[in-house]
């Protein structure tokens, strides 16, 4: 800050003082960057992330930065989406607990790598990792994304011989209960909690709401939560320390973040062996760059060296351009997300199946994903991701076919009886005809399956309305459910699928994700089994039956994942992974 | 003269409060919701109140609140916004607080009863469970919902379920029963004449308004009134980020020094290479020279600064296009410099020469037309004739006698400087990747980031202010026939 505003007061002086010619001595600087010969790769990110505390800074690019600086216990390998070790010397030692405190529950074993160490040299033990749990458990440290992951966590028990080694014990049975033993960042104590605050506390009161809110209302810990929420932990570089491969050496808010790779750091001898500790640029620079055109430009020019989130029609652009072809890789890479058109299952119109398969039917989607998505996506059948081991390939796609589409509306009673082309029918002694209302984002491909849906609803007699609001308006109406037809995306993991945030009924709140009013007590009892069944072969034959249940009652239409289209230079080599952002800069190599 | 100025300085006063109380009344119509991103688990309550308290969302909005006499002092401690808004709608339909909030005490107990965790043991088939999670479904809008035909569309269901299933009904009978006659009551005890009746109260100091003000001068609490003199240990409070949770003067001032550096170098630019401009055109009027000027100036006034941009990053910093074109620098290059420690103020230059071209041509035309303007009926007066029959060198009549009458019009065009410096172009910032106050003030609106919004406006009436009273200084300054007394 003292530079800039130096800077400045300089810049000011220039002007007003003396307004004589300026020589260009850009070659100079260029020539020294050339110099330079450790590894550097530069990438963009379309915002500033704002925050770089990972329990408060949860935007996609924040996490980006987070995961070269933080590490956790376990992650999913961007190259295969299996989860692997990182911190720790094996994926734990998983047991079912047949006596004892915690009967019917499982247990976790973990052992963290001898040589992991914080930046100030001390080990990385389990006694960080069971502060970080307090810290996140604790109601008044306001971290509910977390809290709501870690809570599964009943007891945290610590070898009294090694304290690198760890019991961490599960209450019940959950198939996500590994991702929430694991897979976040674990906090330096010394950093956060140099006087152990938090050491008097014990793990298993969190989980009780009384003893949790005397916690919370102990002088020590309120003295912690004070100090824990300081902004400098947000934003001071000196402040955000951990024992990833990276340093934040230098963030200039909404311009760029360097991160520089420590010396020796303790993770090099053991690279070969996890590959999820692979780190080897020496320096990694993200540059903010929101507008795309500009970040294209950057890579042609050779300022950045990888983006992802390229525009479709500056893809296919970059794809046949000769210049680009010579100093640039173009590819893609399947994103973990969908889109899907919501239909209130509640509503008088919608709610039998048949209509909503019939307006299936009437959606030319194949020819859709070539002109709608200029080929950039995949079709998708349900809410599970083609790779997971447990999709039901058995499921085909509903097919356009106009025909079916006028027999199903038929079958369920919708039918042209005052002769004005449009299908109606007599809903509680009133007749109502066959009018939809439709909602879009901000996004144009919305707005073009919508379009789509009105061009072809007029040959099978339907009516479709686009209506023309602002998105904050139409989330108020689809939290009270009075909404018919909205066009949403969603976003998948690669961990297992745990269905009760979007299709169980208790989510069917104003609050809540099911949104479109889906579930019976059949599909709610199969969410919750899925969510007990430890067993994958058990499991997946209730993932294949939900699944078919999904593509029975069709409660939404699943159109298209859309395929992330990346670029990278051709002077770095690395691989592109599923695994959003599409790329990890630490595991590519200057050539 | 001084005592003008103090005078002016004065009247800021009250002309803050009024924009202050302008921009607070604004950010409450449009406002959005602190609590959205804040998931459903045992805490949320607490959770909302602590957020609520933190941004001061848990006290009436101002010292006064001038409502109709229906509505109860205390709604503003409904700290959900939906929720509010709703009861505030069926207050504005029927008028009578006391039964409505009976219905919505009544709406709650039935969702707690039906809530799928509480799932009992009676129900052994599956069709009433199927009922009770319909009839959950039902209910869980109910606090959202205002208008009467969606309220009965859900009672009806709610009914239908209960009578098909004998066993739910008995298990929810009077919460049913609760519920049902609260909302008939709405209806039937509506006290709509209430709403014609104003009712004014006073809230005290304990609101929102309040605490942002003092906190803005620097006045809170542990200041205030213990410490006699507040000013000479400043510490203004703007308070925080929704969003990231960063304090506001670090947000801004961050923002602040781009757009500064850009600002000031472009409009230093603009006025240097157009007031010459304009003088020019104005001594050679309808010469050749002024009218090719005078085309060009309007033609660049004509470019979409976006285009130009876009158009001058594509040719003119990567090699695509031919082998020398990548004459400029690449536009994210400025961000290169600040990690290296060995660069001075001279290297920015060449790396803002783009986004200074996108800001400077656009404005040239205005500056230079003022200016030809000004000077042009200057020219024309007697007094310039005079000079010019006493012999005096024509740069002489022109730089000291006209310049200093031609020049008013640019002193009206510099009361709008100053905030201008500061308000950013929100499209160069976000082409050339310049994370200054246009992309910042944009973001916040987006995201409904009040304090931040605040603070922006509050400083650009400010800066307004300043630029207004400083014209008028040099007016008289320049023509001494303008006097203050």
């Amino acid at each position: 800050m003292d530079k800039k505003l130096f800077l400045l007061g300089q810049l000011c002086l220039f002007f007003f003082l003396s307004f004589t010619s300026c020589t260009d001595d850009t070659k100079g600087d260029e020539t020294k960057n050339e110099a330079t010969t450790p590894c550097k790769i530069t990438a963009r990110i379309p915002a500033d992330p704002g925050g770089l505390n990972p329990v408060y800074s949860s935007s996609g690019y924040s996490r980006q930065i987070q995961h070269e600086i933080f590490l956790p216990l376990i992650e999913f390998d961007p190259d295969d989406l299996k989860m692997k070790p990182v911190l720790v010397k094996t994926l734990p030692v998983i047991e079912e607990i047949t006596e004892g405190e915690f009967k019917g529950g499982v247990s976790y074993t973990y052992e963290i790598h001898e040589e992991a160490v914080w930046d100030n040299g001390e080990p990385v033990t389990a006694h960080d990792y069971a502060f970080t749990v307090k810290m996140v458990l604790n109601p008044t440290t306001n971290t509910p994304g977390w809290r709501g992951y870690l809570s599964n966590i009943s007891d945290v028990k610590i070898d009294p011989n090694n304290d690198k080694k760890f019991v961490v014990y599960i209450k019940e049975a959950y198939i996500l209960a590994l991702e929430s033993t694991g897979n976040w960042y674990v906090y330096p104590e010394y950093h956060y909690d140099p006087n152990k605050l938090l050491r008097k506390f014990n793990i298993k009161d969190f989980a009780d709401e009384k003893k949790a809110k005397e916690i919370s209302e102990d002088e020590d810990m309120k003295a912690f939560v004070e100090e824990f929420t300081k902004e400098k932990y947000l934003v001071d570089e000196k402040e955000i320390v951990s024992c990833g491969p990276y340093r934040l050496e230098k963030w200039e808010s909404g311009v760029r973040l360097d991160l520089r790779k420590k010396e020796n750091w303790w993770g090099n001898a053991l690279m070969d062996d996890y590959p999820l500790l692979r780190a080897y640029p020496e320096e990694l620079v993200f540059k903010v760059i929101p507008e795309p055109a500009t970040a294209v430009a950057e890579l042609k020019n050779g300022a950045i060296d990888i983006m992802a989130e390229i525009p479709p029609e500056m893809y296919t652009e970059l794809k046949d351009s000769d210049f680009a072809k010579d100093k640039l890789n173009i590819s893609t890479a399947p994103l973990m997300k969908y889109y899907y058109i919501g239909l209130n299952n509640n509503s008088p119109k919608l709610e039998d199946k048949r209509v909503r398969k019939a307006l299936a039917h009437i959606l030319d989607l194949d020819k859709g994903k070539e002109t709608l998505m200029k080929g950039l996506a995949d079709r998708v059948v349900g809410p599970v991701h083609p790779l997971k081991s447990y999709y039901n390939s058995s499921i085909q796609p509903i097919p356009f076919d106009l025909e079916k589409a006028k027999s199903l509306f038929a079958e369920a009673g919708w039918k042209d009886t005052n002769g004005n082309g449009i299908l109606d029918k007599k809903i509680n002694g009133k007749l109502t005809e066959f009018i939809l209302k439709a909602d879009i984002t901000k996004t144009s491909l919305s707005r073009d399956i919508v379009l789509l849906l009105q061009q072809n609803g007029k040959k099978v007699g339907i009516e479709v309305e686009l209506l023309n609001r602002n998105f904050t308006e139409v989330v108020k109406d689809l939290k009270a459910r009075k909404y018919e037809l909205v066009m949403l995306a969603a976003v998948r993991s690669p961990s297992d699928d745990d269905f009760y945030q979007f299709w169980h009924t208790s989510s069917d709140t104003p609050r809540g994700y099911n949104r479109v009013s889906f579930g019976n007590a059949t599909s709610d009892q199969l969410i919750e089994d899925i969510r007990r069944t430890l067993d994958p072969v058990k499991r997946k034959d209730l993932y294949y039956e939900f699944q078919e249940i999904l593509q029975d009652e069709q409660p939404v239409i699943f159109l298209y994942a859309p395929l992330e289209r990346l670029g990278y230079s051709k002077r770095i080599s690395g691989k592109i992974s599923d695994m959003q952002p599409g790329y990890f800069p630490a595991t590519f190599k200057c050539n | 003269m001084l005592k003008y100025i103090f005078k002016r300085i004065l009247l800021f006063i009250p002309s803050l409060f009024i924009i202050s109380l302008f921009v607070f009344c604004l950010s409450n119509f449009v406002g959005g919701n602190i609590y959205e991103d804040i998931p459903d688990d045992q805490f949320r309550t607490e959770h909302i109140q602590r957020r609520a308290a933190k941004y001061n969302y848990d006290k009436p909005n101002f010292y006064l609140s001038f409502t109709a006499a229906a509505y109860p002092d205390t709604l503003y401690l409904v700290l959900e916004k939906d929720k509010r808004n709703t009861l505030k709608q069926l207050i504005a339909q029927y008028g009578n607080w006391s039964v409505i909030s009976s219905y919505k005490q009544a709406v709650e107990a039935f969702i707690f009863k039906v809530h799928p965790d509480n799932i009992v043991d009676h129900f052994i088939d599956s069709s009433s469970l199927d009922a009770q999670i319909e009839l959950y479904q039902n209910l869980t809008q109910l606090p959202i919902l205002y208008e009467d035909e969606d309220i009965s569309g859900r009672l009806e269901n709610i009914q239908k379920y209960c009578t098909n299933y004998p066993k739910l009904d008995s298990f929810v009978k009077q919460e049913k029963e609760n519920l049902l006659a609260s909302y008939q009551k709405i209806k039937t005890e509506s006290t709509t004449n209430k709403l014609y009746v104003p009712s004014l109260r006073w809230n005290g100091t304990r609101n929102r308004y309040h605490h942002w003000v003092t906190n803005l001068l620097g006045l809170n609490d542990q200041l205030g009134f213990k410490n006699t003199f507040p000013f000479i240990n400043w510490q203004p409070d703007f308070g925080y980020s929704l969003i990231t949770g960063k304090s506001v003067n670090k947000t801004i001032s961050d923002a602040l020094f781009w757009t500064l550096i850009l600002n000031i170098s472009a409009i230093f630019l603009a006025y240097i290479i157009a007031i010459p401009l304009g003088i020019f055109s104005a001594v050679k009027n309808k010469s050749r020279l002024d009218k090719v000027l005078t085309i060009l100036v309007f033609i660049l006034y004509s470019l979409p600064a976006f285009w130009i941009a876009i158009l001058l990053i594509s040719f003119f910093t990567t090699t695509e296009y031919c082998s020398w074109c990548d004459i400029f620098p690449s536009s994210t290059s400025f961000g290169d410099l600040l990690s290296d420690p060995s660069t001075s103020w001279w290297h920015y230059i060449p790396k803002f020469i783009l986004p200074i071209i996108c800001l400077v041509y656009p404005s040239l035309a205005i500056i230079s037309r003022q200016m030809r303007g000004g000077m042009f009926e200057v020219l024309q007066q007697d007094y310039i004739k005079t000079a010019r029959a006493k012999g005096l060198s024509e740069r002489k009549v022109i730089g000291k006698h006209a310049l200093r009458n031609g020049v008013f019009p640019i002193i009206t065009l510099l009361a709008g400087i100053f905030p201008a410096a500061v308000a950013g172009s929100v499209v160069i910032e976000r082409i050339f990747g310049i994370p200054g106050m246009g992309r910042l003030l944009l973001l916040s609106i987006d995201g409904e980031d009040w304090p931040i919004v605040y603070i922006i406006l509050m400083l650009a009436s400010v800066l307004t202010m300043v630029g207004i009273l400083l014209a008028d200084i040099l007016y008289a300054l320049v023509d001494p026939r303008v006097s203050f007394k």
